[in-house]
């Protein structure tokens, strides 16, 4: 599999195509780390994988018009609303195992935009997963 | 089903602006996507089923009960 450099990954936040705005995105998805170490002759511990924690970050271009990230994240995250997220690296080709596409039902729980004098503004938005079918990648 | 025109700037799912869909939104998505302006609703289809339009496969009849032995 080649190797790939982002420029046409494809961000949807509740339906809208906010790619344009978009310069990363970083997605986490951890099980718990659950010590179920009983007495033994080596000492060693033994784990299991507990409860499973998801989220992605997108790194949005501070933007106030219309229809834009402001106009559609903040109330979101204001009303607390739980809603469709999805990424995938290739937007001008279809889902495939080759451009698989994370979805899933997110909430923002924080939104804290910010800005510094002379320079383009960005901020981070974590989108956390809100159902228990998670984040998932499908490649159809 | 409804149809629907993309208003905004921005394409909306997987349509650019300007262009018309077919899809069963979620309402609440619909009432906010309706809300920022991302999309108008064109016509809006409520499914029904027309006297005539149907049959029951053959042998079916409809008073019969479908538990009965």
């Amino acid at each position: 599999m080649a190797k790939r450099i982002a420029l046409k990954d494809k961000i949807e936040v509740d339906n809208v195509d906010l790619s344009t705005f978009a310069r990363s995105v970083s997605f986490s998805s951890e099980h718990a780390q659950v010590d179920v170490s009983g007495f033994n002759a080596t000492g060693a511990n033994e784990f299991l994988a507990g409860q499973t924690t998801q989220s992605v970050t997108v790194e949005f271009f501070g933007s106030y018009g219309s229809g834009e990230v402001h106009h559609t994240v903040y109330p979101l995250h204001r009303d607390r609303t739980i809603f469709t997220f999805k990424w995938r690296p290739d937007q001008t080709a279809g889902v495939s195992a080759s451009n698989p596409e994370l979805s899933g039902l997110v909430q923002a729980l924080t939104y804290a935009p910010g800005a510094t004098r002379g320079d383009a503004e960005t901020f981070s938005v974590t989108f956390s997963a809100a159902d228990e079918t998670g984040l998932v990648f499908s490649d159809t | 089903m409804s149809l629907y025109r993309v208003t905004g700037t921005l394409p909306f799912r997987e349509h650019k602006p300007g262009t018309t869909f077919e899809a069963t939104l979620d309402k609440r998505a619909e009432a906010r996507a309706l809300a920022r302006g991302n999309i108008e609703i064109l016509e809006r289809s409520t499914p029904t089923i027309r006297t005539g339009s149907w049959r029951l496969p053959a042998g079916w009849h409809p008073t019969q009960s479908v538990q009965e032995e």
